[in-house]
C-alpha cells in the first residue's frame, strides 16, 4: 500500500466491485476527510461464472462500461482505482511469527514487535498464489494476548496475521484488464472484509459476529473476533444456484426464475404454502401456474444446504486456528450472524440461518451518507470506497487513528 | 391414405427386457415385440416368444455381468440372427437400461444394425440412479455415447427424476412402471400418429427427415388432461413433467413432432394452440410436426405428447445458439463433438445454467446440481 504525499484537493477515489451479477464503480470526492459520492456506474456483469472470469475479453468490456457510465455521471475522468476482490481464488491462511524477548529485563520493545511481524510476513505464500494482504490477529506474550505488549514484560512475543492469497494467474489478469483501461491500480482490498466493515457495527466486531456476504454466484464470510479479523473464506454456491433450481423444478426459463425468486421464493419452508397457487403472465397469452410449496422447498433446501457449507467451512478454519473444535456458540460470537449482499434479500434468510447456525442472525445493510447505497447489494462496494478513504488520507496522529478511521467508515 | 408405419420394440438388457415384455400384451396393431438379452430367465420371464439369446457360448445363459464389453461381443457374435431379426420395420425402438452389461454394451450394436437395415432408429435408454455409484453411471454414460453415435435419436430418461414423479417411498416396482408408463406413450404417440385414420396423420416419410441421421439429441414427454381447455393444459404439463432432462432454457430442439389424441370434439385450433405453446418453449424451428386422433381411449382425455430432436451439426456449421452465454466460446468445429460430449455428461445436463462450467464438488458431490435433485426431495405437483 503505497501511501502518495497529499495531493492538492480536491482529491477523487473510485472504488470497483466486479460480482458475479452486477459491476459496480462509485466515484466520490475527498472533503474533509469524508467521502462525497460523485458518481455511479453499474452493469450487469458478463463473463463471469460463480465468482471466476471466464470470459475476460466481455468482462472487460462490460468494465469499461461501467467505469465510463461513472465518470459520466460523475463528470470527471478517473485515472486511479480500488478494486474488490472475491471469489474462490481468494484463499486464507494464518501465517505466525514469534521471536523470545532479548535483554536482560525481558521488555518487549517496538523493534521486537517489527521483528515478530517481518518474520511472519517472511513466509512464503504456496506457489502460484500472491499475497494480497495481511489482517492482523491478537498478539500473543507468552501465549496470552495483549493489545499492546511494547513495554510488558515476557520471553516469546507471537505476532500473527489472517494472510489473504489469490491465485497468481488470475490477479494479473485483473491488473492488466484495470491498466488496460489507462486507470492506474491503487489497490485489491478483500470484497468481503470490505463488506463486512461496511455493515458491522464497532460493538459487533468487538464482540464477535460473522458476516456472510452473500452474492449471486459466491457466499463469502468472515469472522470478525475481538476487533480482529480471526478468518474469512469463500463457497462457490450463491443466489444464482436458488434461480437455477427453479428453472430446473419449474421447468421456466432464468428470467422468470428470477422474478418468481425474487418475488415469492422464501429460504423457510413452510407446509401452509403448499396451497398456494402463484399465476403468471407468460408473455406467450396463456398464464403459467407455479405452486408456492414447490418455489419454497426447492429454495429452502438450496439455501439450508449453503448455509451448511458454510458452517462448515467456518468450523474447520477456527479448527485451524485454535488447533480444536471450537462451538459457534453466542458465547463464542454475541453480535451473531450479520447477512448483506444481493441474495440475502431471499425472505426469511435470517431465520434460516439462524436455525443452521444456532446463533441470532439479522439482515444488514452498509453504512453510509448515500441512501441510494443503503441496499445489501451495495455492502462491498461502499465498503471498497470506505477502506480507500483509510488508506487515502491516514490517520495524522497514531493515537486517534483508530477513532477517526470509524468515523471516516460511518461518513461515507 | 398413408399407410401405418411397422415399427419393432426391442428391448435390450435386462431393464429393457422387462419393459418390453410389460408393454407386449397392449402394443398397436402396426408394432412387433422383441427381446435381446443373455439372461435366459429374465428372457422366459417376459413371456414374448422367440426371444434373442445373446452370448450362448461365452455367457451361458447369464447376465454380462455389468460388463458392457462383454455385452457388446456377445451381441456382435449375434449379428447375423440379430439382423435378420430388426429387418422389416420402418421404425425400432431400442429400449434399454443403461450401465448394465448388455443394456449398456449390445444395445449399441443393436441400434447399428438396425440403421444398417434401412429402419430409422430411436433409443429410449434410461440412467441409473446416482445412488447406483460413480463406475455404474461413469459406465452409462460411455454407453449413452455409443448409443447416441448409433441410434439416429436418443432420448434418455434419467431415474433420478423419476423420484420426482413417484412418492419417496414407493417401492421400486412403481419407479420401474413409471418407466414403463412413459416408454409405453412414446410407443403409442409414434405409432399413432402415423396411423391411417387419424384427424391430421403424418407422412410415414416424415420420420426419416425428423431423424434424419444417427447423432440426434431427443426429449420425450407426455401429459393428459380434461376438461375446459384441456388441449393447452395437458401441453403445460407435458412441458413440466419432470421427466424431461432440464429446463427449457438449457435446451432447444430444432425439430419438433406434437401428437394430441382427443375425443371427436378435437378441433384443429387447440392443436394449432399446443403446437404455439410447444414451439415457444422447445424450439422446433426447422421442422414442426402436428399429428392429431380422435380415438382417445377416454371419453373427454386429452393427451398431448412430444418428441424434439436436435439433428448433430454438421462439421463446420455455425453452433446452434452462440448468441449468448459461454457457449460460443468454443471452436465451431468442435461443436459436434461438443454437442456429443456434454450429452455424455449426464450431470451437465443437470447442471443448467452452469452448464459446463468447472464441477463445484463439496464432500464428493457436485453443488452445482440443484440441491433437491442430489437430495432427491419430491416436490409437491404444479396444481
Amino acid at each position: 500500500m503505497s501511501r502518495k504525499p497529499s495531493l492538492p484537493a480536491p482529491r477523487r477515489i473510485a472504488a470497483l466491485d466486479i460480482g458475479t451479477h452486477k459491476t459496480v464503480v462509485l466515484v466520490g470526492q475527498i472533503v474533509d476527510r469524508r467521502v462525497r459520492l460523485l458518481g455511479f456506474g453499474e452493469r450487469r456483469t458478463e463473463g463471469v461464472v460463480k465468482g471466476v472470469v471466464e470470459d475476460l475479453e466481455r468482462l472487460t468490456e462490460c468494465v469499461h462500461h461501467v467505469v465510463h457510465d461513472a465518470e459520466r455521471s460523475a463528470g470527471v475522468s478517473l485515472s486511479e482505482i480500488y478494486a474488490g476482490v472475491n471469489g474462490p481464488q481468494v484463499d486464507g491462511g494464518r501465517v505466525k511469527g514469534m521471536v523470545p524477548v532479548p535483554g536482560r529485563d525481558r521488555r518487549v520493545t517496538a523493534a521486537d514487535m517489527v521483528e515478530a511481524e517481518a518474520s511472519a510476513r517472511r513466509i512464503e505464500p504456496p506457489p502460484g498464489r500472491l499475497t494480497l494482504l495481511y489482517m492482523a490477529q491478537p498478539t500473543l506474550l507468552d501465549g496470552a494476548s495483549v493489545a499492546n505488549p511494547v513495554g510488558m514484560t515476557g520471553e516469546r512475543l507471537e505476532v500473527s496475521f489472517w494472510r489473504v492469497t489469490h491465485e497468481e494467474a488470475s490477479l494479473r489478469q485483473r491488473v492488466g484488464m484495470i491498466n488496460g483501461m489507462s486507470l492506474k491500480l491503487r489497490d485489491f482490498l478483500l470484497g468481503s472484509h470490505c463488506a463486512s466493515c461496511a455493515v458491522a457495527a464497532e460493538g459487533d466486531k468487538r464482540t464477535g459476529c460473522l458476516v456472510v456476504d452473500c452474492g449471486a454466484g459466491t457466499t463469502s464470510w468472515i469472522l470478525h473476533y475481538r476487533d480482529h479479523i480471526l478468518c474469512a473464506g469463500c463457497i462457490p454456491v450463491g443466489g444464482e444456484h436458488v434461480t437455477n433450481d427453479l428453472c430446473s423444478a419449474l421447468r421456466v426459463r432464468r428470467d422468470v426464475a428470477e422474478d418468481l425468486k425474487l418475488r415469492y421464493a422464501s429460504a423457510l419452508h413452510r407446509p401452509e404454502d403448499a396451497n398456494q397457487t402463484i399465476l403468471k403472465e407468460g408473455p406467450s397469452g396463456p398464464e403459467h401456474q407455479f405452486n408456492r410449496g414447490t418455489i419454497n422447498r426447492v429454495a429452502s433446501v438450496r439455501v439450508t444446504e449453503l448455509l451448511e457449507l458454510v458452517r462448515q467451512d467456518v468450523e474447520a478454519r477456527v479448527r485451524q486456528i485454535f488447533g480444536r473444535d471450537v462451538a459457534l456458540t453466542p458465547a463464542f460470537l454475541p453480535a451473531g450472524i450479520l447477512l448483506t449482499g444481493g441474495a440475502s434479500q431471499l425472505a426469511d434468510l435470517p431465520a434460516a440461518a439462524s436455525e443452521v447456525f444456532g446463533l441470532p442472525a439479522r439482515a444488514a445493510l452498509p453504512v453510509t451518507e448515500a441512501p441510494e447505497l443503503r441496499k445489501p447489494e451495495y455492502a462491498a462496494v461502499v465498503g471498497i470506497m470506505a477502506a480507500a478513504l483509510v488508506n487515502e488520507v491516514p490517520a495524522r496522529r497514531a493515537p486517534r487513528g483508530f477513532w477517526a478511521q470509524l468515523r471516516a467508515l460511518l461518513r461515507l | 391414405m398413408p399407410e401405418a408405419v411397422p415399427i419393432l420394440l426391442v428391448g435390450v438388457g435386462g431393464a429393457g427386457v422387462s419393459l418390453v415384455g410389460r408393454l407386449a400384451p397392449g402394443l398397436p396393431a402396426n408394432a412387433r415385440a422383441l427381446v435381446v438379452d443373455a439372461d435366459l430367465s429374465a428372457l422366459e420371464a417376459s413371456g414374448l416368444p422367440d426371444p434373442v439369446q445373446l452370448g450362448r457360448g461365452s455367457l451361458r445363459g447369464l447376465g454380462a455381468g455389468g460388463e458392457p464389453a462383454l455385452g457388446a461381443d456377445a451381441a456382435e457374435a449375434e449379428e447375423a440372427e440379430l439382423r435378420r431379426r430388426l429387418s422389416g420395420a420402418s421404425l425400432v425402438m431400442v429400449v434399454c437400461g443403461l450401465g448394465g452389461g448388455v443394456g449398456g454394451g449390445a444395445a449399441p450394436v443393436v441400434a447399428r444394425l438396425a440403421a444398417e437395415g434401412g429402419a430409422t432408429v430411436l433409443a429410449l435408454a434410461t440412467l441409473p440412479f446416482s445412488h447406483e455409484g460413480e463406475r455404474r453411471l461413469s459406465a452409462a454414460r460411455d454407453a449413452a455415447v455409443a448409443l447416441h453415435r448409433r441410434a439416429h435419436g436418443t432420448v434418455i430418461l434419467r431415474n433420478d427424476a423419476l423420484l420426482q414423479v413417484a412418492a419417496a417411498d414407493a417401492p421400486v416396482a412403481e419407479l420401474f412402471a413409471e418407466t414403463g408408463r412413459w416408454v409405453g406413450a412414446a410407443l403409442d404417440a409414434l405409432s399413432g400418429c402415423f396411423r391411417p385414420g387419424a384427424l391430421l396423420p403424418l407422412d410415414p416419410g416424415a420420420l426419416r427427415s425428423f431423424l434424419p441421421a444417427p447423432g440426434c439429441r431427443a426429449t420425450f414427454a407426455t401429459a393428459a388432461a380434461r376438461g375446459e381447455g384441456a388441449v393447452l393444459a395437458a401441453t403445460r404439463a407435458a412441458l413440466a413433467s419432470p421427466l424431461l432432462p432440464h429446463g427449457p432454457e438449457a435446451e432447444r430442439h430444432d425439430h419438433l413432432l406434437v401428437e394430441v389424441v382427443g375425443g371427436p370434439d378435437l378441433s384443429t385450433g387447440d392443436c394449432q394452440a399446443a403446437v404455439a405453446a410447444l414451439r415457444g418453449d422447445l424450439g422446433g424451428d426447422r421442422i414442426t410436426l402436428l399429428g392429431a386422433r380422435t380415438d382417445s381411449p377416454e371419453p373427454g382425455l386429452v393427451r398431448v405428447s412430444f418428441l424434439a430432436a436436435s439433428p448433430p451439426a454438421a462439421p463446420g456449421a455455425e453452433p446452434r445458439r452462440p448468441a449468448k452465454g459461454r457457449r460460443a466460446k468454443g471452436k465451431p468445429a468442435d461443436a459436434a463433438d461438443q454437442a456429443l460430449f456434454s450429452f455424455a455428461e449426464e450431470a451437465n445436463l443437470r447442471r443448467g445454467l452452469f452448464g459446463t462450467s468447472a464441477p463445484n464438488l463439496f464432500n464428493g458431490e457436485d453443488v452445482d446440481i440443484p440441491t433437491y435433485l442430489r437430495k432427491g426431495i419430491r416436490l409437491p405437483s404444479a396444481d
